[in-house]
């Protein structure tokens, strides 16, 4: 009894329970320190160079970087050599086919090309071979291969899927490419999907995306500049333009926005179209941003700049202006008749998508004679066993749908299907049952949810999404005079805004020639002889005045 | 703020227009119908032309005097001292203006649509606004105006064309109202409905193109004119019976009679929410413009701090209470006639007298 008493009081107790902290001292490294490059040079003893890279790459710890040691059987003497490489990132086969056999077994037959004779010290004629040249030209049968003297430069090509051969004596290093990791193949664009038009997209592989635009373009007069940004990523990043139509400036403009970044580092083209646009706190789009080829190639001939980022699967359209946000790829398939129809619905939508809401809440609330009696009783009606102020009730429904829509798109893809029934038709039917909402407010929700799904560009439909919102707020407020204090704020803010100095109500505010510029109407395809007046193309030109010389030859 | 930014030809008569446009809103022809009764056509025509030559010889006196406004003309002229009294006589007509507008307009909503709410409250919509407005710079206020503006010019003309179903010719008759002297005597004092002069004397230092300047003022004027007369004709048809009280607004109650079918009924909601949004920018050109001539008075370098000074000021003119009376006394009376004042003798004597001394000049060198 007392011993348990002792015990209970006295002994050591294990805490239950684990509590972790991060310690808010931790020792800041600079951007600055991170920008600095390496410049040691490969040094001649194979020791000190492996043991610069146990250091530099932490081989004890990474698991992934792999270390093949070896010798190099030459007549006379075996060189200590080793390979060094990231596992995942290579393709065995290509190393052992094109660098290890090589280099074990065909050393001998080419060796005598190298002689080279020499004089000792004692003045004695002797031969010598010129190693480095030897295994350059004869022993390494790869397309891509460099002697590289910078460990900063060996370091990034190891990282980016070459495989690296030090050799003992050499004091420069051999970067063969021998890249072999997954990539995903060639799909259809998930999110610009069109009935009639190139069914290829974007994947995340750059090389593989300048290898589409090159396919498509077939013109030396495209251009496809590589810069890296990111001090700890070092992202390829592919500025790409026509020489002979883009203007210089704009293409200089771009290069130097993209090469000013001071950045740790860089994933997606999502986040690099935040770090150059101009209007940095808008949260309206200034480039588009698309996963089709077709698309960019289109823009690019028209003498737009496309840019794209390593690992990721849309390219960003510099300039742009608030008419491409609602062009479709499919425009330029149809016939010019329906393209402006749906031109002009996309227009309707946007302004659907912001408005209606907004404006069922001033209608019914302050501007009610402008609907007819009929109607107006019909929606007091329905909405009279309806405990909550309309504005709440379109608040209510209008979070419901930005959830579901939210959720089908994070979940996977076998249950956004039913995510969307649930969501849209069984809450929506359960709340008008329950008298949570009115029939007719669910019309209004869907009608404008439905509108914006109307608009192709995804960063403006957000933008809409999110600005429906305050025009709800504002109606409740101040009816018609609370949305139009919105609209108006609204075109100050984005007439304010341009995209790569153009402005993105360009061609209509400021006014400038409509015939010269390309807006929302879409002239017939003989007719879009000129690219766009604003883009001060070197080459205006698309076609000539008369583009089907047939009919004048017939 | 980009307020160095230079106004393009469509940009600056689309300005003008929108300072027409809101003229008309707020009551300005049911004035002019007011005094001349059925001769208010034939008068709108007469002060029309003589605006016109007025225009003419303004813009003639005006060409020496590149990229100056009137400020600048009158420190030409007669040094600091005179610029001090034109630059304040200017800031207080347009501070006027500013606040006649707010008021009036503020008023129209108050009745029609919030009865339940404090006129302040509405005042506030308009005031964060045109704050922001300047806030934002000269450059989207202006895109705002083109935005606008067709929008604008729409909806008068659909008010023009839905009532002429209903004019009856009793009403334009007799045609020189009730006597000659009413309709062109003392209906001269109409001339201050074409506002648009004013702006003639302020808007130089702003237009891109110098050269332009005669062409885009006589252009704008016109526009403004023909705007003036149609609603004149149309207010014509429907107030000359009973001008006794004034209506609370004349073209809103012009937009009441349209009709679209049996569905729109009432379409005058969507003309309220169209000239609410010509007032903003109107308002917002108004603050821009006592900003700049404030900013040339005083030399200030941060325009940000004075748009926040002079929305307070004008928020506290209009928590000034007053009556319907007052206010219409001080639209069609003090404001009539300081406008009058201002073009026609201040105005037009100091640019006079400059273009005389620049000829002067000129010569001597």
């Amino acid at each position: 009894m007392i011993k348990d008493f002792l015990n209970k009081t006295f002994a050591y107790k294990k805490e239950d329970s684990y509590n972790f902290i991060l310690p808010k001292n931790s020792n800041d490294i600079s951007s600055d320190e991170f920008k600095k490059t390496d410049t040691t040079q490969v040094y001649k003893s194979l020791e000190k160079n492996l043991e610069y890279l146990n250091v530099k790459l932490n081989l004890l710890i990474n698991s992934d970087f792999k270390i093949r040691k070896f010798n190099i059987p030459l007549k006379t003497k075996n060189i200590p050599a080793f390979l060094i490489y990231i596992d995942g990132m290579v393709d065995s086969n290509s190393i052992n086919n094109f660098v290890l056999e090589p280099l074990f077994l065909r050393n001998s037959i080419k060796m005598n090309a190298s002689k080279v004779y020499t004089q000792d010290a004692s003045g004695k004629k002797c031969i010598r071979y010129n190693l480095e040249n030897f295994l350059y030209s004869s022993l390494i049968p790869q397309n891509n291969i460099s002697k590289d003297t910078k460990f900063s430069n060996i370091i990034e090509k190891i990282s980016s899927g070459f495989c690296v051969l030090f050799v003992e004596s050499l004091s420069s290093a051999f970067c063969i490419e021998a890249k072999g990791f997954k990539e995903r193949s060639i799909t259809e664009p998930i999110t610009e999907s069109v009935v009639r038009g190139a069914h290829e997209g974007f994947v995340e592989s750059l090389r593989t995306n300048t290898s589409i635009i090159r396919r498509i373009i077939n013109n030396e007069s495209l251009i496809i500049e590589e810069t890296e940004i990111g001090n700890f990523t070092k992202t390829k990043v592919a500025i790409c333009y026509l020489k002979n139509i883009t203007n210089d400036d704009l293409v200089s403009e771009v290069k130097y926005r993209l090469k000013n970044l001071n950045i740790d580092y860089l994933i997606s083209s999502g986040q690099l179209e935040h770090f150059i646009k101009d209007g940095y706190s808008s949260p309206f789009p200034e480039t588009i941003s698309t996963e089709r080829p077709d698309k960019t190639c289109n823009y690019l001939l028209l003498g737009r700049i496309v840019v794209l980022v390593n690992g990721s699967p849309f390219s960003i359209i510099m300039p742009s202006l608030l008419s491409d946000f609602l062009t479709s790829p499919e425009d330029f398939n149809l016939n010019y008749h329906y393209a402006n129809f749906l031109r002009f619905l996309r227009a309707l939508a946007l302004v659907c998508a912001l408005l209606v809401p907004g404006l069922y809440i001033a209608i019914t609330m302050y501007h009610y004679e402008l609907i007819p009696t009929e109607l107006l009783y019909a929606i007091i009606a329905s909405r009279e066993a309806i405990p909550f102020p309309i504005f709440f009730e379109i608040l209510i429904m209008e979070i419901s749908f930005e959830l579901i829509q939210e959720a089908s798109i994070r979940v996977p893809h076998s249950f956004s299907t039913t995510v969307g029934i649930i969501g849209a038709l069984i809450l929506g039917d359960a709340a008008v049952s329950a008298n949570i909402v009115s029939p007719i407010l669910i019309i209004i929700v869907a009608l404008a949810g439905t509108a914006a799904f109307a608009i192709p560009d995804n960063s403006l439909r957000f933008s809409i999404r999110l600005f429906r919102f305050i025009y709800i707020v504002l109606a409740y407020l101040a009816g018609f005079l609370g949305i139009a204090l919105g609209l108006f704020i609204h075109i100050l803010s984005i007439s304010k805004q341009s995209s790569f100095g153009v402005s993105l109500f360009t061609p209509y505010i400021p006014l400038s020639n409509l015939s010269k510029n390309q807006g929302l109407y879409l002239n017939p395809v003989w007719k879009r002889e000129k690219r766009s007046e604003y883009l001060n193309t070197k080459k205006p030109a698309i076609e000539d005045k008369i583009s089907m010389k047939w009919r004048q030859n017939g | 703020m980009d307020n160095n930014y230079k106004l393009s030809k469509y940009e600056c008569i689309a300005l003008l227009i929108v300072v027409m446009t809101n003229k008309l809103i707020l009551n300005i022809p049911y004035n002019i119908i007011e005094l001349t009764k059925s001769g208010s056509i034939i008068n709108v025509l007469y002060i029309g032309l003589i605006n016109f030559i007025f225009l003419v010889i303004v813009l003639k006196l005006l060409k020496p005097f590149s990229n100056l406004d009137i400020i600048d003309i009158s420190s030409f002229l007669g040094g600091t001292l005179l610029k001090v009294i034109i630059s304040i006589l200017s800031i207080l007509l347009f501070l006027l203006a500013a606040y006649i507008t707010i008021v009036d307009f503020s008023n129209v909503l108050h009745t029609i649509y919030f009865s339940n709410f404090d006129m302040i409250y509405i005042v506030i919509f308009f005031i964060i606004g045109i704050l922001i407005a300047n806030l934002i710079g000269l450059k989207s206020i202006i895109n705002s105006c083109m935005f606008i503006v067709g929008f604008s010019l729409l909806s008068i003309l659909i008010t023009f064309l839905n009532t002429q179903t209903n004019i009856k010719i009793t009403h334009l008759t007799p045609i020189f109202g009730t006597n000659i002297k009413n309709t062109f005597i003392t209906g001269l004092s109409n001339c201050f409905a074409m506002y648009v002069l004013v702006y003639i004397f302020f808007l130089k230092p702003f237009v891109k193109n110098q050269e332009e300047y005669t062409t885009l003022s006589i252009k704008g004027y016109l526009i403004s004119f023909v705007l003036l007369l149609l609603t004149t004709i149309s207010m014509q048809s429907l107030f000359i019976s009973n001008s006794d009280s004034e209506p609370i607004n004349s073209l809103f109650l012009l937009a009441r009679q349209i009709e679209f079918g049996s569905f729109l009924q009432r379409i005058d909601a969507i003309f309220i929410f169209i000239w609410i949004l010509s007032i903003f920018s109107y308002l917002s050109v108004t603050l821009f413009m006592i900003t700049k001539i404030i900013k040339k008075l005083l030399n200030i370098e941060d325009e940000k701090m004075l748009s926040y000074s002079l929305c307070n000021i004008l928020l506290g003119l209009t928590l000034i209470p007053i009556n319907i009376s007052i206010l219409h006394f001080i639209e069609s009376t003090v404001y009539k006639y300081s406008i009058l004042i201002f073009i026609f003798v201040i105005c037009f004597i100091t640019l006079l007298l400059a273009y005389i001394k620049k000829r002067k000049v000129s010569k001597n060198n």
